[in-house]
């Protein structure tokens, strides 16, 4: 008992020391912690933001996930403080391997690496944030709802679309024999790139509109023209009709007049130096009466002729809606880098017939034309549609004439689908129609070409098994061996082992 | 930690934790390689990407018994009795997990193999997906075992490791979630748009910052970035210091 008594005092010692060991223990333990902590969310800071792009490689395929020296040199020319905003308008996929992003996801990330905060890339699902829609499009000239899937790039208030399907190249065979895309090359980074330089850049080229014919409303065209880097403005059809010496590319949207023959003076003019113009009329109410008499001379030296009449598609494969005067026309091949379709969308064309004169250095092609069951009408005093003529064929709605001298090139299209604000107000900036009037413009503007930033196509990963190989009975096989015999044997091998330990 | 190594390693197959999880594994590997192969198109990367999923469920399987089957059976006590080093049998312990998630993957070498004869190809971007697959298990297997070390059943254990990893597979939406919070906060406060989408963006990046599998993404397309493997090996340590550190209290707190 004494000794009990004597031991108190040192076990109330022991007792504090432990106390105090334990308590410094657990500093110890949580400053530890929280140091290695720090350590740990420090040392990945700094290598994501310091490091990161260095300690990054690619090793794709023709490094298909890196920009290019060409486009970063393009990011360098980039204004500091100006900033393009990418938009994916959807919402980012778990994964995009094997899908249409797989190689513009990781591009653009390289963009927004490389950018130093000149490029931003996000991904939102316009239908739970429909503010963003606003905010890129206010005018709303590109109907951005209707845009899902699409990436769209906007700076200083200009818009841009990029459809995903329209960076790659595609086998076309596969396509007309499946009816699905088949990729065979890489476009990406040529196509963003491009677009967003076309976006810089801003006016390099100036358009002008002719007014004062009677024409259409252009105001769609104009959209879509400055989004292509092209300053508009308008030309009065005036007496003094005079084509501007800035003028690359001269546009008739739809006059329901003949041009003066001084206007056709100027335009013969325009021409033989060199100019580019696309001219579209078509067979309506206002005009079923005007024959274009000096705006066919012009077009006649080409071999072109407008014909006072309008198109009726008799085959039913090529008609919408059952409407003889809203059908389809096929492209002629020779067009076929314009778009991706084969067929486009054509409204009341008149007809685009021969003239019959042969110029030297002029070459004439067709770019749309009717199916072979088509007919010609004519409006009646009651202007209600009657046949015209007994010829039943296929017509050219779309004509182009270049000289290959001058290098002057004209596009005359029979219809209004290519540039009035009727038909962009009812089917947008991205149908169709209007993106291949976007490549005619591409194609017709010097200064456009001039800036454009050539990236070879890249080659794109395949991971297709041999046909003679990948069969349905090795199919099977896999099924059976590795969903089956195998999980069979391991799940058997626990059971045995499981009754062994239980009988230990 | 060699025979801690050893000895865990060899446990597995002397329990059926590692039979049930190879068959898991096995049977669902060879799913989503049948569904590929099936199609023509054998993307391996795609098929080790899908697998990562997996953690969820092979993961705690592995590790709920870590430490809390050497409570169960009395033998914890030596860990503190004897002058071994605890990192050591963290260590140890730690790395007989990995090596189980190898042997789980020969599967996947197969189906390479098989994939290579019937004419396919193995890109750069299916060794990428191995190299993710690796290091993705190792952080995940650092946190099953610290959820091994903090609790002392097996079942709690396995459950805490399946909603940490389920909150760290889940923490891109998460931080959508809360973006989209804060936004509507702020418009109610009558911020701007640009605020608001500023805001929106800032929650998002700092919570998806945290996200290993949206900073590994990339390496299924052949882009290899080094702070992304560092990221998750940091964290790997970080878990397993932690684990050391609770095990540490533990030893010295025996009476």
């Amino acid at each position: 008992m004494s000794n009990n008594r004597n031991f108190t005092p040192n076990n109330g010692k022991t007792k504090k020391r432990r106390n105090e060991r334990a308590h410094q223990m657990k500093i110890y333990s949580i400053g530890s912690v929280l140091i290695l902590l720090a350590i740990v969310l420090l040392l990945n800071i700094l290598l994501d933001n310091l490091l990161g792009k260095a300690l990054t490689f690619d090793f794709s395929i023709e490094r298909s996930n890196s920009i290019s020296q060409e486009s970063e040199k393009f990011l360098e020319t980039i204004p500091d403080g100006s900033k393009i905003r990418i938009v994916g308008l959807f919402e980012m996929p778990d994964t995009v391997t094997d899908t249409k992003y797989q190689y513009i996801v990781p591009l653009l990330g390289d963009y927004v690496r490389k950018s130093r905060g000149k490029v931003t890339v996000e991904y939102v699902d316009i239908q739970k944030n429909p503010g963003v829609i606003s905010e890129l499009d206010p005018s709303g000239v590109y109907d951005l709802s209707k845009q899902t899937g699409k990436y769209a790039i906007s700076y200083n208030g200009k818009l841009d679309l990029i459809d995903p399907i329209n960076c790659y190249t595609i086998d076309t065979e596969y396509l007309d024999k499946y009816d699905a895309y088949m990729a065979t090359g890489n476009n990406a980074e040529y196509t963003f790139t491009n677009s967003m330089m076309s976006l810089v850049k801003g006016y390099t080229s100036k358009a002008y509109i002719v007014t004062g014919l009677k024409e259409e409303k252009s105001v769609q065209l104009k959209k879509l023209l400055t989004s292509l880097g092209v300053e508009t403005s308008e030309l009065a059809a005036a007496s003094g009709f005079k084509i501007p010496d800035d003028c690359n590319l001269l546009i008739f949207n739809g006059p329901n007049t003949d041009i003066t023959e001084s206007m056709y003076v100027e335009l013969q003019a325009y021409f033989a130096r060199g100019g580019k113009i696309i001219i579209a009329v078509d067979y309506y109410i206002e005009n079923t009466t005007e024959t274009y008499k000096n705006l066919n001379r012009f077009l006649n030296a080409l071999d072109i002729n407008i014909e006072t009449c309008v198109v009726s598609e008799n085959d039913p494969s090529y008609q919408l809606n059952t409407e003889l005067n809203d059908s389809l026309a096929d492209v002629n091949p020779g067009f076929a880098q314009f778009t991706n379709e084969k067929k486009l969308h054509i409204t009341l064309a008149r007809p685009l017939g021969s003239s019959g004169v042969h110029s030297e250095n002029v070459v004439t092609t067709p770019i749309l034309t009717t199916s072979a069951k088509a007919t010609k009408s004519v409006a009646n005093s009651s202007n209600q549609a009657e046949q015209f003529g007994s010829d039943t064929g296929a017509f050219n709605v779309g004509m182009y004439a270049a000289d290959t001298k001058t290098m002057g090139e004209v596009f005359v299209f029979g219809t209004l689908n290519f540039t009035s604000d009727d038909y962009f107000n009812k089917f947008t900036l991205n149908d169709r129609d209007a993106d291949f009037t976007k490549a005619i413009v591409r194609s017709m503007i010097p200064s456009s070409a001039s800036y454009n930033i050539n990236i070879p196509v890249k080659k794109i990963d395949s991971y297709m098994l041999a046909e003679n190989k990948a069969t349905t009975s090795t199919s099977t096989g896999i099924m059976i061996v590795f969903m089956i015999v195998l999980p069979i044997i391991l799940t058997s091998m626990a059971v045995i082992v499981y009754n062994k330990r239980k009988n230990l | 930690m060699y025979a801690i190594f050893k000895r865990e390693f060899l446990s597995y197959f002397r329990t059926p934790v590692g039979y049930v999880a190879a068959a898991i594994f096995t049977f669902i590997s060879g799913f989503v390689f049948y569904s590929l192969f099936s199609t023509g198109f054998v993307s391996i990367s795609n098929e080790i990407i899908t697998l990562c999923s997996l953690f969820i469920v092979i993961v705690p399987i592995i590790t709920m018994g870590m430490f809390a089957e050497d409570r169960k059976r009395g033998t914890e006590v030596l860990y503190y009795s004897t002058p071994v080093d605890l990192f050591s049998v963290v260590l140890g312990k730690f790395l007989a997990a990995l090596a189980l998630f190898l042997v789980m993957f020969i599967n996947v070498f197969i189906h390479m193999i098989v994939v290579s004869a019937c004419g396919g190809k193995i890109g750069i971007g299916a060794w990428g997906s191995v190299l993710v697959f690796f290091f993705m298990a190792a952080l995940f297997i650092s946190i099953g075992l610290f959820a091994s070390v903090i609790t002392d059943n097996q079942l709690i254990s396995a459950i805490v490791s399946f909603v940490f990893i389920m909150v760290i597979q889940l923490i891109s939406v998460i931080g959508t979630y809360l973006g989209t919070f804060v936004s509507t906060l702020f418009s109610y406060m009558g911020l701007s748009a640009d605020k608001r989408n500023g805001a929106r963006q800032a929650v998002q990046n700092a919570i998806g910052w945290f996200d290993p599998f949206a900073k590994t993404s990339d390496f299924r397309d052949g882009i290899f970035s080094v702070s992304a493997l560092v990221f998750c090996i940091s964290f790997a340590i970080f878990f397993l210091y932690l684990s050391f550190r609770i095990l540490e209290k533990k030893r010295w707190s025996q009476k």
